[in-house]
């Protein structure tokens, strides 16, 4: 594999398996492979409300929730490093949550 | 999917199994594909104006601004193959495929890969080949 990308999943990965994650990702690249993550930045992890199911009327059923795990970006790239890979680039947006965008290589 | 990289002809059944469960409670899965499926019509006009405005808002948030876009963007000179972790509904897959990047698609849930297969036809004109899905384990 010559790029692992993964945008908004990694947010749902329960906080301690999120080392053992990224050393599986990299695992997958090849010698020079790169590495594109964008998940959510911020602390804490619990479950949230899905914003495309607030549309659902009182009958709708059960609120729709996920596992949402948040990462302080210092400590998200130390993960990564960690897990042996080498950063390239760093940037961070804002909609409703921060979000942070990281290239890196094997 | 160390071995991702199989003879062409093998690709279409990819097993992966170092993504980790998401945690969704139980049951909730289909409610999660049933609400992609929803706001794919409310996209296109055809359901109701709330159920839109909800799907535009995680749209929007999720894959539709400058800054997200910008990025993506930025990578579609990838090198193939690439493999969305945590592909979904297969929104990003249409980017790179469009871009003639050889992808795999990888989720936990069966439902998203239908989506995404689904939607695969669409964007690509019908070529499907181009693409794979692969159910995580």
């Amino acid at each position: 594999v010559s790029t692992v990308y993964s945008c908004a999943a990694l947010l749902h990965v329960p906080r301690e398996q999120v080392p053992a994650t990224l050393q599986a990702w990299r695992a997958l690249l090849r010698p020079g492979g790169r590495f594109h993550l964008s998940t959510s930045l911020g602390d804490g992890e619990g479950w949230e409300a899905v914003p495309y199911a607030a549309g659902r009327g009182p009958q709708g059923g059960q609120r729709l929730e996920r596992w949402f795990v948040h990462h302080e970006l210092d400590n998200l790239l130390s993960v990564i490093t960690g897990a042996g890979f080498v950063l390239d680039r760093v940037d961070t947006r804002s909609s409703h949550r921060a979000w942070g965008m990281v290239s890196a290589h094997v | 999917l160390g071995d991702a990289v199989l003879p062409r002809s093998r690709q279409r059944l990819v097993m992966f199994a170092a993504v980790h469960r998401w945690r969704l409670k139980p049951g909730m899965e289909d409610q999660l594909v049933e609400g992609w499926e929803r706001g794919a019509h409310a996209r296109s006009g055809a359901s109701a104006a709330a159920t839109g405005r909800a799907y535009a808002e995680r749209s929007d948030d999720d894959g539709s601004s400058p800054g997200f876009l910008a990025w993506r963007t930025s990578l579609l000179g990838s090198d193939g193959p690439l493999v969305d972790l945590g592909c979904g509904p297969g929104r990003d897959l249409a980017a790179f495929t469009t871009a003639r990047i050889q992808c795999v698609g990888v989720d936990l849930s069966e439902g998203m890969l239908t989506i995404a297969a689904r939607r695969a036809c669409r964007w690509s004109g019908g070529i499907y080949g181009h693409r794979q899905f692969a159910r995580a384990q």
